[in-house]
């Protein structure tokens, strides 16, 4: 890891506290001979254990968003510090192994590999560190999801509820210091949705894991302490954090 | 085990009958390779080992004209046993079927062959016929014209029984007397047949067998300065080992470039597997890279699949082309002395693990230029289908470095096939040519295309070809410039190979 630790914090927040903070984030693609710009100075700090939603309509910039926090993705100017780590310093691979180490994704649909069983899918970001009790762990947390009797089937073979349970005990394996979720619900029915959310969000106050979600469920997003609402690239509200106790009522 | 093992294995489930199939490309390449070469070896040792027999005689001197009393008299002084033979074409007649046939006439005196034997039917005519005054008669003229043994052969004026068929003359090959039957007559008739006459073309040659521990080089030395002035050639089994070496070295080179572009096809072949490959394997790439694999990790999973699909194809032909050998002596028994295609093939673990480590090496290389696009695949991938590149891959320099390096290689491969530079360079040069006008786009010129996207759907990316007229042309230039590199690079440049290895060049 080469990225040097952030001094700059976003001011009103307790450095200490924050595990992501963006800062004037701007992403322009070229369309054709034109610049099309899909994030536009975007900044905001999100706090260790908070639960966090970046909603807004379709082409808002979410997705985009969430792809420059997680260090998938190249700012075309701004920066990203996740965990006291600015992603801008590193190269692709000293991204990748942070995203290893501190971060978590569930992905809408899924993206679990096919050609590997539901406990090799979740043994991956223990296996990429070299961890040898990377299968007994992912055993561990396929049955925290309830899913301890289908270890050795694949991907085609469970249903889409399942899919995601797998993809939420493997977002969840690493201890990741931060999860990213993007529509986590999204490919699944209204039931199978309540129960993955229910999960999710469970899991994730047992690990105290800070959470950012990317949803168009605003039923969802409710269930989070802040909700982030984009809109052309900018953000157009912040509802600021809230506390459980807030969130609960 | 590493994860990048694990995964390469666990990765390539339910493709592996499909990835495997795709080695059968390289095996095939690698058989030819393997086979030829042991059949190289095998051939060098036989050479040397029947090396009398291929000429019949420790030496032999030839001359168009009858010798003169000066030759006589040398060649009388030497001593040891000695034969005459006198050679020349004819038409000969065989009277009971009324069918006539261009031979070549050979009349004998002595016993020669003094290594080897003549191979008859009945087998007593080989040691009888000059005793009994008959002709021996290829076995293929008396297939032809539906005669045989005891019936009789005109040759010139005179009629002579057929004592025997003849089956098999030591160093000489069986094609030859398809083409070229030989008739077998006494000596002491040729004057009666009154065909060779003042101004006949006829080859006159003396063969001799000395006593054991004569420096048969040193003599021949001493002959050919003391005969320097007579128009004779003197011939040893060394002369005639270097001489059949460069026959078949002729034989192997071009063979061998067969089997380089066997190898190559098949190269492009595993290229082709990697690209479809990889194409359906960019999402799962970009999910391993979102859960923090390195470009270097993504890449060493399908070049170890790549590796494997080599290996594996490599060992397979090269079992194959072991097994193949065996055969292939008998396969070209009609090219090859008898005496060369009855020995035993001598098999050893070099070549084959030669030939293993050269397939699996051609197979990683050509595929790494399609694995280029697991090292640029981007996690951003695991969150959406499709994006805009932002920033220049920068895979420019790898790809020109690699194409830079097949070329290379290519260019050895055939270095190390031909065992020329400049047979290399002709054969590579038209590979590559037929490779550039494939890689060009339908409207630009050649060389600009190279950097950006060397060769068309099997190692650049999979474009479209649209079927047309000027494809066609385009496809049947570069065919025949790679065709035309291979089959004339080795007949251009080589010494002319003799129309067979019993005569000189």
């Amino acid at each position: 890891m080469t990225g040097d630790t952030t001094d700059d914090a976003t001011p009103g927040l307790g450095a200490s506290q924050v595990v992501l903070e963006a800062r004037e984030l701007t992403k322009t693609y070229t369309s054709g001979d034109r610049p099309l710009t899909v994030l536009s100075y975007v900044s905001f700090a999100i706090d260790a254990g908070s639960t966090n939603a970046i909603v807004g309509p379709s082409g808002s910039g979410k997705t985009t968003l969430l792809g420059l926090c997680a260090g998938l993705d190249r700012a075309t100017s701004g920066g990203v510090t996740l965990d006291s780590v600015r992603l801008d310093d590193l190269d692709e691979d000293g991204r990748a192994r942070l995203r290893n180490e501190r971060t978590g994704f569930v992905f809408q649909t899924f993206q679990l590999v096919p050609t590997l069983s539901a406990l090799e899918n979740v043994g991956v970001p223990l296996e990429l560190r070299g961890e040898r009790s990377a299968m007994q762990r992912a055993t561990e947390w396929l049955d925290r999801v309830g899913l301890g009797d289908r270890l050795h089937h694949y991907p085609s073979q469970l249903s889409g509820g399942e899919q995601q349970r797998v993809g939420i005990a493997r977002a969840f394996i690493n201890q990741p210091r931060i999860l990213f979720a993007d529509e986590p619900t999204g490919s699944l029915d209204g039931q199978t949705g309540a129960a993955i959310e229910d999960l999710l969000f469970e899991i994730n106050a047992e690990a105290g894991t800070t959470l950012v979600v990317v949803t168009h469920d605003d039923e969802l997003a409710a269930r989070t302490g802040r909700v982030i609402r984009l809109r052309d690239g900018r953000i157009v509200e912040d509802s600021g954090h809230l506390s459980q106790d807030e969130v609960a009522k | 085990m590493s994860w990048v093992v694990r995964t390469a294995w666990r990765d390539s489930r339910g493709r592996r009958r499909r990835l495997f199939l795709y080695t059968g490309a390289i095996a095939v390449g690698i058989a030819a390779l393997t086979s030829l070469r042991g059949l190289g070896s095998t051939m060098a040792v036989s050479v040397d080992q029947q090396a009398q027999t291929l000429l019949g005689a420790d030496m032999e001197v030839e001359s168009n004209l009858p010798f003169s009393e000066l030759t006589e008299t040398i060649l009388d002084s030497i001593g040891g046993d000695q034969s005459r033979q006198v050679e020349f074409n004819s038409m000969v007649l065989l009277p009971r079927v009324g069918g006539a046939r261009l031979a070549q006439v050979r009349a004998h005196v002595g016993g020669y062959p003094y290594y080897g034997q003549l191979r008859t039917i009945p087998e007593e005519a080989a040691t009888t016929w000059q005793v009994s005054g008959s002709a021996l008669v290829d076995e293929s003229l008396l297939l032809q014209l539906g005669a045989d043994v005891g019936d009789s052969i005109q040759v010139g004026r005179k009629m002579l029984a057929i004592g025997g068929r003849l089956l098999n003359v030591p160093g000489e090959t069986s094609l030859r007397s398809d083409v070229q039957p030989r008739v077998f007559i006494p000596m002491d008739v040729l004057a009666e047949t009154g065909l060779v006459k003042r101004g006949s073309r006829v080859e006159y040659r003396r063969y001799l067998r000395f006593d054991e521990g004569t420096d048969v080089a040193a003599l021949s030395q001493a002959l050919q300065r003391r005969l320097g002035g007579e128009n004779v050639d003197v011939d040893t089994v060394e002369d005639r080992k270097r001489r059949l070496g460069r026959t078949l070295g002729n034989l192997y080179r071009f063979l061998g470039l067969g089997s380089f572009v066997a190898l190559l096809l098949g190269a492009v072949g595993v290229a082709s597997a990697i690209h479809a490959h990889v194409e359906q394997k960019l999402e799962t790439v970009a999910i391993f890279r979102a859960l923090g694999a390195t470009a270097s990790q993504a890449l060493r999973i399908y070049l170890l699949q790549a590796g494997a699909m080599g290996l594996v194809g490599s060992i397979f032909g090269a079992a194959g082309g072991s097994l193949f050998l065996l055969a292939l002596p008998g396969l070209l028994s009609d090219f090859l002395p008898a005496e060369l295609s009855q020995v035993d093939v001598q098999w050893s673990l070099w070549p084959f693990v030669e030939a293993s480590a050269i397939g699996s090496a051609v197979a990683l290389l050509f595929a790494a230029l399609p694995l280029l696009a697991v090292r640029q695949a981007s996690p951003l991938l695991a969150l959406r289908a499709s994006f805009e590149e932002t920033e220049p891959t920068g895979d420019r320099g790898w790809r020109i470095l690699l194409i830079s390096l097949c070329v290379v290689s290519t260019w050895l491969l055939a270095r190390w096939l031909a065992g020329r530079p400049d047979h290399a360079l002709y054969f590579s040069g038209g590979t590559l040519a037929a490779f550039l006008l494939l890689a060009a786009p339908h409207e630009s010129c050649v060389v600009p295309s190279v950097a950006g996207s060397p060769l068309p759907g099997v190692l650049s990316g999979g474009r479209d070809w649209p079927i047309s007229t000027g494809h066609t042309i385009r496809h049947c230039c570069c065919w025949s410039v790679w065709a035309s590199a291979h089959f004339w690079s080795p007949l251009c440049t080589a010494p002319r190979a003799p129309s067979s290895p019993t005569s000189k060049t």
